[in-house]
């Protein structure tokens, strides 16, 4: 783990400083068009980390958000056309859409990066980087089966999207890694849409149907506060360790799931490597304006896991550990 | 159509949706052990508080031939400025502590929100779908700007009204019960009320004998705007979190409780009694979905189903109400 670390630190410092490099030599021309499915607290941050990214690299950046509304996104990306920048990276909100968008942007001779979300084609974009959530999915999934230890172990797993790629690959491959697992059963899957209200209902309404509930998956950070204020209120939010504490397993990395680490309340944290992500699809994004082609076309970079046991020295690594 | 007849037709529509809540409920309790429980029962009753509020509200706005399309916008706003105003943030902690102070400053920014509503559409003559459409988006928009589209964890008093409970039943089921009742006790018996419908029901009408239509008008969208503050706030104190998604799709299961309760898209009558039903029969579906472990995908197929039998057993009732009625019986003669 330690060296893989080590490995894409290296990779990210190397990947800057190439960033910085081109970005010299382009000084003038660059402008990078970002455009935003939707802003929420991962989506800032990812804003930061390509902000950040595209100024060391002495480019422009032309920001746009589409607010869940895939018709806005498309004229968005169009506008960004014709304004002729550089490059566009995008979030697409519409899977489907993307790879249209992609397209027409490619023939218009501006290269289209995806980050984070998937199209559905990923052959359709100039270059895609995002998390691997079905690594993240399989990671959760495997901590859960080593915990429930083969005996009888209720689960309840809230699900962001369902029309979202994210959503779907971390649901998935959770499942593929509990199939062996006969003693784990799910026994609920909640439908959230990312909202953390509704993964306060879902929790509330699977602990009234099962008291002995043994694990909760929150495959995204936001949905932790509303679980929380359901075990606080049954008296289940216990730290990990105590015999009545229920095992939570969520992803993202952001600042406030790593404080439920520190804290005790959850068992494992899988954090998305967002900084590097956002390097990455900046690099690509100014390569594939210079002419150079993106290699390899599409990368899933996994999560980093870790918990109450090692935060302290994951923290330098985790990106919400350090915000 | 006479008052009288317009009130046979609306306990007709009650009675319906009085059987799809029990039908359903006979449905799921069949599937689980636990729905019919008391807890349970106390559970769903919480969970729909937020939505019988704010449609509560929403009813007063189509009663009038109007409709809110901000109300989850408002929602945010409201919560947005409240903490920002009466709230300190801990940067060791990252949470914000806030004081008693923000529950009236979000039910005033409610209030005034809905009154912009209603000024908007009064001074531009714009129709209420166009304009609250469009202050959808800008209270959205002022919400993400002052939260920075950050999701805030909250502590102190905010939580209090979410989370406490009265003979184990959630303070905020009381509350929505009460605004029920002063909805219903409104638009039953008190004049401006009864104006408010007559307006739905024909504004030429309603204007020429003398109603001030603006007056009215305001009234009902301040009165939705701090019902849609007093569902954030409920909200808000339950998940412990003001998220940048707080009220997003509110409008859409508020204007659906609405409607499915009785009352008309085009104005001029109204049950908030069937809001209330209507709000409770929505929760209760997606209770009893995740109570009986159903697929996630079947939330929304459900859902629909649901919402189908209820509007078609709507019109049986009315058709079956209208069948026997003397005007009916002279048209087909």
């Amino acid at each position: 783990m330690q060296k893989r670390i080590f490995g894409l630190s290296l990779a990210a410092g190397l990947m800057l400083t190439a960033v910085v490099a081109i970005g010299l030599a382009n000084a003038d021309e660059m402008t990078i068009g970002v455009a935003f499915d939707k802003i929420e607290p991962f989506r800032v941050a990812e804003k930061k980390a390509l902000t950040d990214a595209i100024a060391g690299a002495h480019a422009k950046m032309v920001f746009a958000n589409a607010d869940k509304d895939p018709q806005r996104q498309a004229s968005q990306v169009d506008s960004l056309v014709s304004q002729g920048v550089t490059a566009i990276i995008v979030i697409p909100w519409d899977i489907e859409a993307a790879n249209d968008l992609a397209r027409s942007a490619i023939a218009s001779g501006i290269p289209f990066v995806s980050l984070d979300q998937a199209p559905s084609d990923l052959q359709s974009v100039t270059y895609h980087v995002g998390g691997d959530p079905c690594a993240d999915g399989k990671v959760a999934g495997e901590f859960f089966v080593k915990e429930a230890a083969g005996k009888p172990f209720k689960l309840l797993e809230l699900q962001g999207g369902l029309a979202n790629d994210n959503g779907i690959r971390r649901s998935k491959c959770l499942d593929e890694a509990l199939k062996a697992a006969l003693n784990i059963t799910i026994v609920a899957r909640v439908p959230t849409d990312w909202n953390p209200q509704k993964a306060l209902e879902g929790t509330e309404n699977a602990m009234q149907a099962h008291p002995d509930l043994a694990g909760i998956y929150a495959p995204w950070n936001d949905a932790l506060q509303g679980v929380f204020s359901v075990l606080k209120e049954k008296g289940r939010l216990v730290p990990v360790g105590v015999p009545t504490h229920i095992v939570i397993v969520s992803i993202d990395g952001t600042p406030l799931g790593c404080k439920a680490v520190r804290e005790r309340l959850i068992d494992l944290e899988i954090a998305t490597p967002l900084p590097e992500m956002c390097y990455r699809a900046v690099v690509a994004a100014i390569k594939a304006a210079g002419g150079t082609k993106a290699e390899p076309h599409a990368e899933f970079l996994p999560g980093i896991p870790y918990g109450p046991g090692d935060v302290k020295e994951m923290a330098s690594k985790v990106w919400g550990c350090n915000s | 159509m006479t008052t009288r007849r317009r009130l046979s037709r609306t306990g007709a529509q009650l009675w319906s949706l009085t059987a799809v809540l029990l039908l359903v409920g006979i449905g799921f309790a069949s599937l689980s052990d636990r729905f019919a429980d008391l807890d349970n029962l106390r559970n769903v009753l919480l969970q729909a508080a937020p939505t019988m509020i704010g449609a509560t509200g929403m009813t007063l706005v189509l009663a009038a031939r109007g409709i809110d399309l901000s109300i989850g916008a408002i929602a945010n706003l409201s919560l947005a400025l409240a903490i920002a105003l009466s709230g300190t943030r801990s940067e060791a902690t990252l949470v914000t502590d806030t004081t008693w102070l923000v529950y009236p400053i979000a039910l005033l920014s409610g209030l005034l929100f809905g009154a912009l509503n209603a000024a908007a559409i009064n001074i531009l003559r714009l129709t209420p779908l166009i304009t609250t459409l469009g202050t959808l988006a800008v209270y959205r928009g002022l919400g993400l700007h002052i939260t920075g589209a950050a999701l805030i964890p909250v502590s102190g008093p905010i939580l209090s009204f979410g989370r406490a409970q009265v003979f184990d039943f959630g303070l905020p089921v009381f509350a929505a019960l009460m605004i029920a009742a002063m909805g219903w006790l409104f638009l039953a018996q008190v004049p401006l009320g009864r104006q408010l419908l007559a307006l739905g029901g024909s504004p030429r009408s309603a204007i020429e004998t003398g109603l001030r239509a603006e007056r009215l008008i305001v009234l009902a969208y301040a009165i939705s705007g701090l019902c849609g503050a007093a569902a954030g706030l409920i909200t808000v104190g339950r998940v412990g979190v003001v998220n940048p998604d707080l009220g997003d799709g509110m409008e859409f299961t508020v204007i659906t409780a609405v409607v499915l309760g009785g009352t008309s898209l085009f104005g001029g009558r109204a049950s908030v009694l069937g809001t209330v039903l209507a709000s409770l029969l929505l929760t209760a579906v997606d209770n009893g979905m995740t109570l009986t472990g159903a697929n996630p995908y079947a939330y929304d197929v459900v859902r629909g189903f649901v919402l189908l039998v209820a509007v078609s057993a709507d019109a049986v009732s009315t058709y079956m109400h209208t069948r026997g009625s003397p005007l009916i019986r002279e048209l087909r003669a």
